[in-house]
């Protein structure tokens, strides 16, 4: 077990190499010249130079890469050229404010997703079922922003509940949780249902119900916890997608989190920025997948003694 | 199976800050701005409590800006909302309610310019403390000049680069700025390498704050960014910056001028125009800068509601169409003037800016020294305009582009659609290109780009601050893709800076710009856009600065308590 883990982490050291790599040669060979685009309107051709030279931005790009390599691995992101700022700073000071949506919406997700596909698998084809799968269809494919807005306009402008934005305070939290949440709770709720009904077919079902179990108690023992298995690989993956950043939730809420800095840094061609985030985003989801993998094992015996 | 859910949320988490923990590098910028949102003020009222520090915000005016890269004013050529509140400069700009404006002294008491232009001597207020409780003295002022023209960061030495000497001091090869003279504490001299009439108006401008010489240098890289080690003389007082959410400035109880009315200002970034309207409505915002959010002009410039709360002022810039007249067909003087012939510009600002501006016929725009209200207006006249284009040889028009930067605001890409249609009248093809702006400005700076629309206003209150930036080098004609021929004219651009007496100075920038926008038609001038504003009843004196920095001074405003 551990060796697998250990085995994973290995792996995904190249994978953050080539990343960075990709990253770096793909955003100097794009054209756009950031000091050009930094100065806008204000010309000034000796300003522009000097800019230039302190950038770092003259150097050979093969001495660009390696000194920013070098410098990655003491824990020096650079600074960003938009924001004057340490890039891991920047970072740092985002990410809570991501970490706080995401486990908000992903607590919405989990609270309503999951009990509403229970519910729908043993109701199956009953009004309550239709409800629910009616419910998460539009979750999954209402676009956020449009949702964003048309929350913002009710329980915001209209009818005065909740703040328009901000994410100060937890009431700030409760519209955009919902609004990110609900598309991952429509999208675990269907995959639920599905699974559970697939699982209620089995014979392992048959005989726990022969034994003599209640049904609550064959459907939370046996059937739920051998239909969580898929379930559970599209709630880690949605975790770490939160965590990286919901940009457009992020943006119509004004939630500074790492999503917007992603953003900004691809419009202003932050370089060091975009670096730092995207590298951010990668690791992210490493851990992503590899937490799903370690569930697995926890949820599924049979995957811990095939190793 | 609730324990495994809340197992993955902490294996995630955990990770994830591990992670994060590991690139934190270099030292913690500010206190203020590295907190958390989870422990941030847990008032429930919207707006009443700054993010962090809980001030008590119920009394500070509230509006949105784009989010500074910096509020050190002398690395910046954008953002001077910040510094035009916590610092002072030599001199500042006074408008009046005609549109035009006047400079008067502010932490200068007095000065005294030469006969030949060349010598300015300056008197400082006595008396005036930084919010740190330091003295300025004729030392800080030293330091600025110094610091504009060497710092490493600085973006602006071109306001103080007439000094005698600073070419020397940028190049290294002298220690000191020849062209000043401490007198004593409070006197100083400044010699200029030639005559520069527009030097007062370039000392009036944001960017040329006055800042300490020991607080600036310890806060070294730190100045701008940290509120507690940015300090200025100004009417407010940095104290807090929580990036990517607000700024918030607190008065200053000690200024030199008396104590602003208003307890402070809160400057939101919040970049949805959606949002800020409702966040307007809902009372979380007192002022709404309409530029920040042009999509909703018509909702408050329509609705009776706010016609009471709408106030403008005049915004000193100029909205216009670049010609690059390297590329053919625009090197021909006939084909230019045909196509600013061929557009209805009163029409475009009426079906995108609900005709809030006026038409400009030359390079200065009005509310700005030196603006011609002689100069005959650009007709519109498409018959003409397409006997034009035959007379140069293209009766049935030519192919064109027009770019535009992604980024640009919606009404930039209406704007270009409707000079399309224009221009389709007259048989002229145009196709709108869009660029991501480090594109745009990388190909602009190559002088390859065709044509393009934006816009330029005012840095300073002069004609130089247009004229010499468009048309005073080759350098500047090029950069902007204008690819301007006639090297006589931006000579002679480049000598008007050095004329002393003013009458003659404007006149010739008058005739210069006559020749280059109207004879030579190097460019398309637009119009000027009034600056709107939507302003919450309970904000006193609301005023529009003059200016072209698009910030507000706030210390003469106040909130009804």
């Amino acid at each position: 077990m551990l060796k697998n883990i250990g085995k994973r982490i290995l792996v995904s050291i190249p994978v953050l190499f080539g990343v960075v790599f990709i990253i770096f040669v793909m955003l100097r060979v794009v054209p756009g010249d950031p000091v050009a685009n930094m100065m806008k309107e204000h010309v000034k051709p000796d300003v522009m130079e000097r800019m230039r030279e302190e950038m770092g931005l003259n150097q050979p790009l093969v001495v660009q890469f390696f000194r920013y390599i070098g410098n990655a691995l003491h824990g020096d992101f650079g600074t960003s050229y938009k924001l004057g700022r340490p890039v891991g700073d920047l970072i740092l000071n985002a990410f809570p404010k991501t970490i706080k949506l995401a486990c908000c919406a992903a607590l919405v997700a989990w609270l309503i997703g999951i009990p509403a596909g229970i519910v729908s698998a043993i109701r199956q084809n009953t009004i309550l079922d239709r409800l629910f799968m009616g419910t998460a269809l539009l979750g999954v494919s209402m676009p956020v922003f449009w949702a964003a807005l048309v929350f913002q306009y009710f329980f915001a402008y209209k009818l005065k509940w909740l703040p328009v934005s901000g994410y100060e305070t937890w009431a700030h939290m409760v519209l955009p949780s919902i609004v990110l949440g609900w598309s991952s709770a429509g999208t675990i709720a269907r995959l639920t249902r599905s699974n559970l009904l697939e699982v209620m077919q089995e014979d392992f079902i048959r005989t726990a119900r022969a034994k003599g179990l209640r049904e609550t108690g064959v459907i939370l023992f046996h059937a739920l916890k051998n239909s969580m298995l898929p379930v559970i690989t599209v709630m880690a993956i949605q975790v770490a997608s939160l965590l990286s950043g919901a940009v457009i939730t992020e943006s119509i809420f004004c939630i500074p989190g790492i999503g917007r800095l992603a953003v900004d840094a691809i419009s202003d061609r932050d370089m060091p920025l975009l670096q730092g985030t995207v590298l951010f985003t990668t690791v992210l989801i490493i851990i992503g997948n590899l937490a799903a993998d370690i569930l697995y094992s926890f949820i599924d015996p049979r995957i811990r003694t095939e190793e | 199976m609730k324990k495994r859910f809340g197992f993955i949320m902490a294996a995630v988490m955990t990770a994830g800050l591990v992670m994060t923990g590991c690139g934190g590098s270099g030292s913690q910028t500010a206190g203020t701005t590295a907190a958390g949102g989870s422990e941030a003020a847990q008032t429930t009222a919207a707006g009443t409590s700054a993010a962090n520090s809980g001030i008590d915000t119920t009394y500070y005016i509230k509006f949105v800006d784009d989010e500074p890269d910096t509020t050190d004013v002398h690395c910046t050529t954008e953002y001077y909302t910040v510094g035009m509140n916590i610092f002072d400069r030599l001199v500042e700009v006074q408008p009046h309610d005609d549109g035009t404006s006047e400079l008067v002294p502010s932490l200068a008491e007095k000065i005294d310019v030469s006969e030949d232009g060349l010598t300015y001597t300056f008197k400082l207020k006595e008396g005036v403390k930084y919010s740190n409780g330091a003295d300025l003295t004729t030392d800080d002022v030293l330091y600025t000049f110094e610091r504009l023209l060497t710092y490493e960061k600085s973006k602006n030495s071109d306001f103080v680069d007439q000094v005698q000497g600073a070419d020397e001091l940028m190049a290294g090869t002298a220690d000191t700025l020849a062209g000043f003279e401490v007198i004593d504490d409070y006197n100083f001299k400044v010699t200029l390498k030639e005559p520069y009439a527009a030097f007062l108006a370039c000392l009036s401008t944001p960017s040329v704050s006055i800042y300490d010489r020991e607080t600036t240098e310890e806060a070294g890289a730190d100045f701008g960014l940290v509120p507690e080690k940015t300090i200025g003389t100004g009417p407010f007082v940095f104290s807090e910056w929580t990036l990517g959410s607000e700024i918030v400035l607190s008065k200053n109880e000690n200024y030199w001028d008396g104590a602003s009315d208003l307890d402070g200002i809160v400057i939101k970034f919040v970049p949805d125009a959606e949002t800020q309207r409702m966040m307007y409505e809902s009372g979380e915002l007192d002022i709404l800068d309409l530029d920040n959010c042009a999509s909703q002009m018509p909702y408050f410039l329509d609705n009776p509601t706010y016609a009471d709360q709408i106030k403008s002022g005049a915004r000193v810039g100029i909205y216009y169409y670049s010609f690059n007249e390297s590329i053919e067909p625009f090197n021909d003087v006939r084909v230019r003037k045909a196509v600013q012939m061929a557009i209805d510009r009163q029409a475009i600002l009426d079906a995108l800016y609900s005709g809030k501006g006026q038409l400009e016929n030359g390079i200065f725009p009005h509310g700005l020294i030196g603006f011609n209200t002689e100069l005959p207006e650009i007709e519109y006249n498409p018959e003409k305009a397409k006997e034009l284009l035959a007379e140069a040889g293209y009766p049935d028009g030519f192919q064109m582009e027009i770019a535009e930067t992604s980024d640009a605001d919606a009404t930039a890409v209406q704007r270009d659609e409707i000079v399309q249609a224009m221009l389709g009248e007259i048989g002229i093809q145009v196709e709108i290109k869009q660029y991501d702006s480090a594109s745009f400005y990388d190909i602009r700076a190559t002088g390859a780009m065709p044509m393009y629309s934006t816009s330029w206003s005012a840095d300073f209150n002069d004609p130089d601050n247009f004229i010499y930036t468009f048309f005073g080098t080759e350098q500047n004609a090029l950069k902007r893709s204008f690819c301007y021929g006639n090297k006589e004219a931006i000579d002679r651009v480049a000598k008007a800076r050095s004329i002393v007496n003013d009458e003659e100075r404007i006149k010739e920038y008058q005739d210069l710009e006559k020749l280059i926008i109207q004879d030579e038609a190097a460019w398309i001038p637009l119009f000027s856009k009034e600056h709107l504003f939507v302003v919450n009843p309970r904000v006193q004196n609301f005023r529009v600065s003059w200016n072209g920095w698009s910030g507000n001074y706030y210390k003469n405003m106040s909130i009804a308590k």
